[in-house]
């Protein structure tokens, strides 16, 4: 099983990192949102397991339901990374 | 490294890419397989290509438009691209990958190569090869017009006798996650004659033609939704963003 849960973790890794770039680059493209908003999603980004959801839900980005799921993985594999921490998979 | 080398190395490569090897087939499944993903690709005309050799002639509106033109064409025969117009080829991260890749036949944009650069373009008509290229030299704005043409694209097919096959990028101006590209390829027009230089404004002409028949009768209409936009921009260069904000008014 192990290994499994490595594979899962090792792809959720990659596509968190690629969620978290899309989510910021995709903050400071957007020419609806005020400054305001923009520092505001910006530095909601130290919460990124919730903030990026939060973000493809309510924030107006207009994601389509793929984008949407994979705002997801950030927080996935940051869960993985911790049960790995400790020791929840043996 | 002495003088001849460092010299080398600026001018960029001008050995021959026109057979496929591992590094070229590597970056064709991985371009295909990221650009397909993040764009809705649909592609016309694939069966007007003639037998190499010949020289595919595209409209530009984006730093992406190589790697989605990659993406829909076969793995064989390979596109050797004239360009890009750099002043160093040595330096830079996408020089660096342009290098590792190959099939790309740089050129200052002074100038100051362009002889070398037009031997490697005839070595890869003569091998047989695929010459890719830009006609309009710079990247345009507007997906119902084209920018006047350089000279190298109907220069370099006539001198060769090659025909010139042109292809329409639709859709490439503004870029979001799931946009839909048209990629239309026309007719093959024959250069073969076209010495002389009124033959070779007629020859243009008859391209211009071609894409005419190719390209959209109006601007698309854009879209509200834009989800990732940043994505369009990623392969455009600074200067030509800043351009198409002033020509736009964006």
């Amino acid at each position: 099983m192990l290994p499994v849960i490595w594979a899962i973790f090792a792809i959720t890794a990659v596509g968190g990192f690629l969620a978290l770039a899309a989510f910021w680059l995709d903050v400071q493209e957007r020419p609806d949102l005020t400054f305001r908003r923009r520092v505001a999603w910006s530095a909601a980004v130290l919460v990124f397991p919730v903030s990026i959801p939060a973000y493809a839900f309510w924030g107006g980005p207009d994601w389509p339901r793929f984008l949407r799921a994979v705002s997801f993985l950030p927080a996935v594999a940051l869960a993985l990374f911790f049960g790995f921490l400790f020791g929840a998979f043996t | 490294m002495d003088a001849a080398t460092a010299r080398a190395r600026r001018t960029g490569p001008r050995e021959l890419s026109v057979e496929p090897d591992w590094r070229y087939r590597l970056m064709w499944l991985a371009n295909r397989a990221v650009v397909r993903a993040l764009f809705d690709l649909r592609v016309s005309g694939l069966d007007r290509w003639p037998d190499p050799p010949f020289c595919l002639v595209a409209n530009h509106h984006n730093g992406w438009d190589p790697q989605l033109l990659l993406a829909v064409v076969p793995f064989e025969p390979r596109i050797t691209w004239f360009g890009p117009k750099e002043a160093d080829f040595s330096r830079g991260f996408k020089n660096g990958v342009m290098r590792f890749f190959g099939g790309v036949i740089p050129y200052n944009p002074e100038k100051t190569t362009l002889t070398s650069a037009v031997r490697a373009v005839r070595r890869v008509f003569a091998a047989g090869g695929v010459l890719g290229i830009f006609a309009e030299g710079r990247v345009g704005f507007r997906e119902t017009e084209l920018l006047p043409f350089e000279d190298g694209a109907v220069a370099f097919a006539s001198a060769s006798g090659v025909p010139i096959l042109p292809c329409a990028i639709v859709g490439s101006t503004f870029l979001w996650f799931r946009r839909r590209v048209e990629v239309r390829f026309g007719a093959p027009i024959p250069s073969v004659g076209a010495r002389s230089r009124e033959a070779r404004a007629a020859l243009e002409q008859q391209v211009r033609d071609a894409f005419a028949a190719l390209l959209p009768d109006r601007e698309p209409r854009l879209s509200r939704r834009r989800p990732l936009a940043f994505l369009g921009d990623l392969l455009t260069g600074e200067d030509d963003i800043a351009r198409r904000r002033v020509e736009l008014g964006e």
